[in-house]
């Protein structure tokens, strides 16, 4: 039994559900629950980037006469009042714990109500107790496109493709939007739709309307293939980080749209933002010695570990993720990371494990979330890169950890701050 | 105050044996309270001339925060207090955690001291199915518990069941097993059933109750067999039940 003792338990899958569907913005959420759990949501929906759930969350706050007698008059009453007043297309009914505990039938309530309300009704009635939030977002997002996206053949825009994957948690989403739009502009290819987070239920129904869908998590991965079942459209997974990582994802996306791989550009690209560390540090400043450890999701792991290893020539001494990767079969993580050298690798750690290994590698840099950057004592250079990170915002679009610019904003960042802990450079 | 629990099986005569139970010991002059811990709400049917009383848990909802200990409390039968918990109809809500909020209501009106029984008898649906059916088992609550069984395979099962559940109780100090109730449903060798079931979980039979149809003679008339007969088979097997229970209190 694992006992949760610090500020951070895992997620479940009903916070999944929430974060995905806040992010969709005709949509509003009717849950089925005690009123202090709403409140709860509604702060650490806040936690990340300030955001608000403000008119996105309703709950039709159960009492203890509900529980016993099961009675769904009062959600049944709720979900046809936030129709009436907000007009939202599609409302997320969504169970809580009490919810499941009591076995209160959402789907056949949403069942019988649907006639009488014009908004969508889409259930959701695990209450998180059917896994972490990396579930939750992976159904909660195949039920939306289960829902707009009809099963039939599509003639795709050319050169025009959708992003799957972000939705509120997932860390710098902003910027590393901003920046994947700007280097798919370079290659002459639009953006469609960016699912889930800030999209509309329109926006959901054009999804078969671009060429390629662009899988920017690994949870998202069965969304992709959901999508390629219905419209038989194409997905692709990954994350372009560091010069290298950011050069092969060029190709993929190029050769996947019979695009000619931008050689002129990319050359252009490397000589504004591919400055090397070399460059920027002095020769009585050496730095291959310099260990990092890393605590983020799989995409920013991998990638950072690449550009960490081959663009800077640093070492990676542990990687740590939040969940067992999710990508394909025929692509073994673990082979992955271990032709970068890395063999230190820990999937869902407790606190204890994490910190002994911090201890016991005594690495100069970390990516990690707020709470481990805390935990981590002796580590001189923390680095934001996971959520939760409640102080911490990244709401601005220029710092981006992926593409050309990516790479340079960290670079200069690591640069700088090496600099301002001089000590990691003695060996 | 004693407070007194019999479990046992759905259907296995909990309801009928707790009734004529409470008519015995009000016959000898105790103050007895009758509470059943069952959404279905016919425990004290028989001590109330066949009507059911409002449950608790209808009651509240109904009266929310203005309602009274009497509303909660009927009198039956030979000045015996009833009350019913009350529940969900089936297949919806939560049955067990109607009870625990029956009892609190309860609790909060100081029903105990404003009525002061010598015993109060609780009637425990079923099985010990989740927490809310346990309740009558925690601190505060029953002291002593009796099981009610027959020689049937699956009576015998849930008696022992409801043993472990118990003696899991026991062990933070509540509720402890005080013996086992044979309601007889005339099985093979059924003494020795029982006698040997009551061996291994480590209490006594402390009764035999015949199989008799008086007690569906006096169910068509409304009424519990002790209401109307001081003796015979049945009333002296449930006797023997109730002496039991009044000794123990004097060997305390
Ligand atoms: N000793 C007995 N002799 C003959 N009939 C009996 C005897 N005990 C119980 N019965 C009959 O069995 C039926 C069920 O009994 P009762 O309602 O007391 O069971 P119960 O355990 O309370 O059931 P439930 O779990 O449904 O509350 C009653 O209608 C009663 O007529
Ligand atoms: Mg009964």
């Amino acid at each position: 039994m694992r006992i949760i003792e610090t500020g951070i338990p895992e997620a479940t899958d009903y916070f999944g559900i929430l974060w995905t569907m806040a992010g969709i913005r005709d949509c509003i959420i009717v849950e089925h629950g005690a009123p202090g759990t709403v409140t709860y949501t509604q702060m650490s929906f806040n936690s990340m980037n300030r955001r608000s759930m403000f008119h996105k969350i309703f709950t039709c706050a159960v009492n203890e006469d509900d529980v016993v007698m099961g009675s769904d008059a009062r959600l049944k009453e709720s979900i046809k009042w936030v129709d009436s007043t907000y007009h939202p297309s599609v409302i997320a009914v969504v169970a809580t714990s009490i919810t499941a505990v009591i076995g209160l039938d959402i789907d056949g309530i949403v069942r019988s109500l649907q006639p009488e309300v014009s908004a969508r009704l889409i259930p959701f009635s695990s209450g998180g107790f059917n896994g972490t939030y990396f579930l939750g977002i992976a159904e909660s997002s195949k039920a939306v496109i289960r829902e707009f996206i009809k099963p039939g053949s599509y003639t795709p825009t050319k050169k025009k493709v959708n992003i799957l994957g972000p939705t509120c948690e997932q860390f710098n989403t902003i910027s590393d939007l901003a920046e994947i739009r700007r280097l798919l502009s370079l290659l002459g290819i639009s953006i469609g739709t960016i699912f889930p987070d800030g999209c509309t239920t329109d926006e959901i129904k054009n999804i078969p309307d671009a060429s390629l869908n662009l899988v920017i998590r690994d949870i998202m991965i069965p969304v992709g293939e959901e999508i390629e079942e219905l419209s038989g459209q194409k997905y692709m997974y990954g994350l372009p980080i560091g010069l290298t990582g950011t050069k092969k994802w060029i190709a993929r996306v190029s050769e996947l749209l019979g695009i000619l791989y931008p050689e002129e550009i990319i050359n252009d690209e490397i000589s504004r933002f591919g400055f090397s560390l070399t460059s920027l540090f002095l020769k009585i400043q050496p730095y291959d010695h310099l260990s990092v450890i890393l605590a983020c999701p799989y995409e920013y792991a991998y990638g950072l570990s690449e550009m960490i290893i081959k663009d800077w020539g640093m070492q990676v001494s542990a990687v740590f993720l939040p969940e067992e990767p999710q990508i394909s079969e025929h692509e073994n993580y673990k082979i992955l990371f271990s032709d970068l050298g890395i063999h230190d690798l820990y999937c869902n750690p407790d606190d204890d494990l994490f910190e002994s290994i911090v201890n016991g590698k005594k690495p100069q840099i970390l990516f990690a979330n707020s709470y481990y950057l805390k935990m981590a004592k002796s580590v001189q250079i923390k680095i934001p890169a996971a959520h939760p990170t409640p102080d911490y915002i990244t709401m601005y679009d220029g710092t981006p950890f992926v593409g050309f610019r990516g790479y340079a904003y960290l670079t200069q960042m690591i640069t700088n701050m090496c600099n301002a802990h001089p000590e990691v450079f003695i060996k | 105050m004693r407070r007194i629990a019999l479990y046992g099986k759905g259907g296995i005569g909990k309801s009928t044996t707790t009734s004529n139970l409470s008519i015995v010991l009000a016959k000898k002059g105790y103050t007895v309270m009758q509470i059943g811990c069952d959404p279905k709400a016919d425990s004290t049917r028989m001590l109330t001339g066949g009507e059911r009383i409002t449950p608790i848990l209808k009651t509240l909802r109904q009266g929310k925060d203005g309602v009274t200990l009497d509303q909660l409390v009927t009198k039956g039968d030979y000045g015996i207090y009833c009350a019913e918990c009350g529940g969900p109809t089936p297949g919806v809500g939560c049955a067990g955690r109607g009870i625990i909020s029956a009892f609190e209501r309860l609790d909060a009106l100081n029903a105990f001291n404003e009525l002061k029984p010598d015993f109060v008898l609780y009637d425990v649906l079923g099985d010990v199915v989740c927490g809310g059916f346990a309740m009558p088992l925690r601190k505060g609550y029953a002291e002593e518990v009796y099981i009610v069984t027959s020689g049937e395979l699956m009576s015998l099962y849930a008696a022992e069941n409801i043993a472990l559940a118990v003696s899991q109780f026991s062990q933070k100090g509540y509720a402890r097993l005080c013996g086992i109730i044979q309601n007889s449903r005339n099985v093979e060798n059924e003494d020795k059933l029982i006698s040997d079931l009551a061996a291994e979980i480590g209490v006594r039979v402390v009764t035999r109750i015949p199989r008799d149809k008086v007690v569906q003679e006096c169910e068509s008339a409304r009424s519990t067999v002790a209401s109307f007969f001081d003796d015979g088979a049945y009333v002296r097997a449930i006797t023997v039940l109730a002496d039991e229970i009044i000794s123990k209190k004097e060997n305390r």
